[in-house]
């Protein structure tokens, strides 16, 4: 591995994650992995379900500590930071798209968009406000104050991309962000990611969806927590901006 | 970083739950509350209406007995004091005034007090309206009575017990019509309702000697020693506290007992000494189980408001944020409670001395002092105290575990 390409972005170097059972066996989710993420690249993560794709979404988030290997970001390794360090990294610099979006179906639409704007400040400032609201209309969805838990499964998918973009991080951990969504708006979505990683953010998505994937820039198949088929990507020197 | 934004729509989204518990916190604080003050409320509103009976002289017995019948104006069985010492006691120089009391009678459940002019004017000081009797046909009303100055009743023999004028066994109008020449000002006593009129007329309807000649239309003293019957208490005003006790001494003898009302309040409250140690016991009951309704309504409200936390902890709220909204979330509801619980204390008390003034005539004004004001903060602080304590256990979880669980 290029020392100043782990320097530069997002890395994860023979990362292994395992899970203990109620009787003690330990089960290896991910190993091996050993995979870049690049700043203004979009990587598709797919392999069947079980595979260990969320799993390897929430090491390189910090929400997981993995039992090996290690997770570099800039001249931070994450996996040795302590909990709070960790929190306090994801913060300011990962976007996250649950799988089941995790929205606080307490809160309107908006509230659910601004909530991570509350962690820094004593209210929410009216340019993230407004940041939120631009964010809700460019993902085609309605700003209305009900309860999240009204909405559709494809709003509330938008609602929890909305809420991943809004402090504007370097890097966006998407899990199957379009799951949910019709042709139109999955392909919307794949723009907006797409046109993330045109400002230089490191986008990671992962998907069964055809459409992101042959738009994304790298692709990481997973097969039994390690990487199958090489990570190659199809259309390698298709795309404008790809120095590759 | 504020919590705010987000206890309060958790708030209003699980308002039913958190009003219950709200509630559940308020019954406790206002059971507290209203037991203590209308503890006070019944000691401060039994002495004040004591307050103008310097000393009172009656047959020997229960003391307990004579206040409740003649301070407290009860329907009693009190022993007569005998004819001699009566005479003795009433014409006694020691005394600024002695005031015989009778009773026997009643008009519309108001009880009738045969006494003096100077007692009705020394417990009214001075009159609210018209002038104090000066015959034997005339009557003083108290503050509450429904009755008009100028007004004219019959009054019923027998007192009606419990307001219920059929106990009595042989209820019937006595032949004298009476008129109402005066109004007392409230004394915050059972004499507020009552009606005075001249001993005189009290001793003349039970065919008892009247206290003055043959024939003689004089009311009040001095009274002829001959023709005095025994009256069954008797209040006294002394001229000087020397005096006073030099009084009760006199009287307290085989035939007689002197004592000062006040001091036998005193004595009555530490007998039911007792009943406030209860009252402080069931107080304290009553803040244990508001703090058990606060561990377990914070345990039951935390089954919703956990996943959300673990979202915000994913999303990479800081600990302390999370700490502060759990925290927030039910010092908010303690307080709330704290402060409903305050309110519906006062109104539980307020509205038990209105039952009981209207019972008993002894006019009760609840209060909110300092030891209602301690127990609530003490609640309130425990709670917040106690309140750290999920608040702790939900920040210090590992994210990992967390997020599997929920
Ligand atoms: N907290 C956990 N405890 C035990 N096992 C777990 C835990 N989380 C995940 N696993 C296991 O790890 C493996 C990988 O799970 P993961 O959620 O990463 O799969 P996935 O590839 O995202 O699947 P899907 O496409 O269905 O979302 C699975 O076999 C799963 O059962
Ligand atoms: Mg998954």
């Amino acid at each position: 591995m290029n020392p100043h390409d782990a320097e530069a972005g997002l890395s994860v170097f023979q990362l292994g994650a395992s899970f203990c059972d109620v009787t003690g066996d330990r089960f290896d989710a991910l190993s091996g992995i050993t995979a870049q993420f690049k700043p203004g690249r979009v990587t598709a993560i797919v392999g069947p379900s079980g595979s260990g794709k969320t799993t390897l979404l929430h090491c390189i988030a910090g929400i997981l500590v993995p039992s090996s290997g290690e997770i570099r970001h800039g001249g931070v390794i994450v996996s040795s930071l302590g909990e709070s360090a960790r929190d306090t990294w994801r913060r300011h610099n990962c976007g996250m798209v649950f799988q089941d979006f995790r929205l606080i179906d307490e809160l309107t639409v908006l509230e659910n968009v601004t909530t991570p704007a509350l962690f820094g400040h004593y209210r929410v400032p009216s340019i993230l406000r407004e940041r939120a609201r631009t964010l809700i209309r460019d993902l085609g969805l309605l700003e209305r104050s009900v309860s999240t838990s009204r909405l559709s499964r494809g709003e509330r998918q938008r609602v929890a991309l909305a809420r991943a973009l809004l402090m504007d991080p370097a890097i966006i951990l998407a899990d199957e962000p379009t799951a949910s969504l019709d042709r139109a708006n999955a392909a919307s979505v794949a723009k907006t990611l797409e046109g993330l990683a045109g400002q230089g953010k490191a986008v990671v998505c992962v998907t069964h969806d055809d459409l992101l994937v042959s738009r994304a820039h790298e692709v990481i198949s997973l097969k039994a927590g390690r990487i199958g088929t090489p990570a190659v990507d199809p259309f390698v020197g298709l795309r404008a901006g790809d120095h590759a | 970083m504020n919590p705010w934004p987000i206890v309060r729509a958790f708030l209003v989204r699980h308002r039913w739950a958190a009003l219950a518990f709200v509630f559940l916190v308020a019954a406790g604080v206002s059971l507290a509350v209203a037991l203590i003050s209308q503890e006070r409320a019944l000691r401060t509103g039994s002495a004040r209406a004591a307050d103008r009976f310097d000393l009172i002289v009656a047959a020997p017995g229960s003391q307990t007995d004579v206040l409740l019948t003649a301070v407290f104006l009860r329907p009693g069985t009190t022993k007569l004091l005998p004819p001699e010492v009566t005479v003795r006691l009433l014409n006694d120089k020691r005394a600024a005034f002695v005031a015989p009391i009778g009773f026997g009678d009643s008009h519309r459940s108001a009880p009738i007090v045969g006494t003096t002019s100077q007692l009705v004017t020394h417990l009214s000081n001075e009159l609210q309206e018209g002038r104090v009797f000066a015959r034997r046909e005339e009557a003083v009303v108290g503050a509450a009575s429904p009755m008009k100055v100028g007004e004219t009743f019959q009054p019923t023999h027998g007192i009606p017990r419990d307001g219920n004028p059929e106990e009595d066994a042989d209820p019937h109008e006595h032949g004298s019509m009476i008129t109402v020449v005066g109004r007392m000002k409230p004394t915050g006593s059972p004499w507020d309702s009552a009606i005075m009129v001249p001993v005189e007329l009290v001793w003349q309807l039970h065919s008892l000697p009247y206290g003055h000649e043959e024939g003689s239309e004089a009311v009040g003293p001095p009274f002829d020693p001959a023709r005095t019957p025994g009256v069954p208490a008797a209040v006294v005003k002394p001229t000087t506290i020397a005096a006073a006790y030099q009084l009760r001494n006199a009287y307290t003898t085989n035939e007689s007992m002197g004592f000062f009302p006040a001091e036998a309040l005193t004595r009555l409250y530490s007998v039911m000494g007792d009943l406030r140690q209860l009252m402080s016991l069931l107080a304290i009951v009553t803040q244990a189980l508001v703090l058990m309704a606060i561990v377990m309504g914070v345990l039951l409200l935390f089954r919703f408001l956990v996943p959300q936390l673990i979202t915000l902890r994913a999303l990479g709220a800081p600990r302390l944020f999370i700490a502060a909204i759990a925290w927030g979330f039910t010092a908010t509801l303690v307080l709330a409670g704290v402060g409903l619980g305050l309110v519906a204390g006062y109104g539980l008390s307020y509205g038990v001395s209105q039952w009981l003034a209207a019972d008993t005539g002894v006019e009760l004004t609840p209060t909110l002092d300092s030891s209602e004001y301690l127990i609530a903060a003490s609640i309130l602080a425990t709670g917040w105290i106690l309140a750290l304590l999920p608040a702790y256990v939900v920040q210090r979880r590992s994210l990992a575990i967390s997020l599997a669980e929920s």
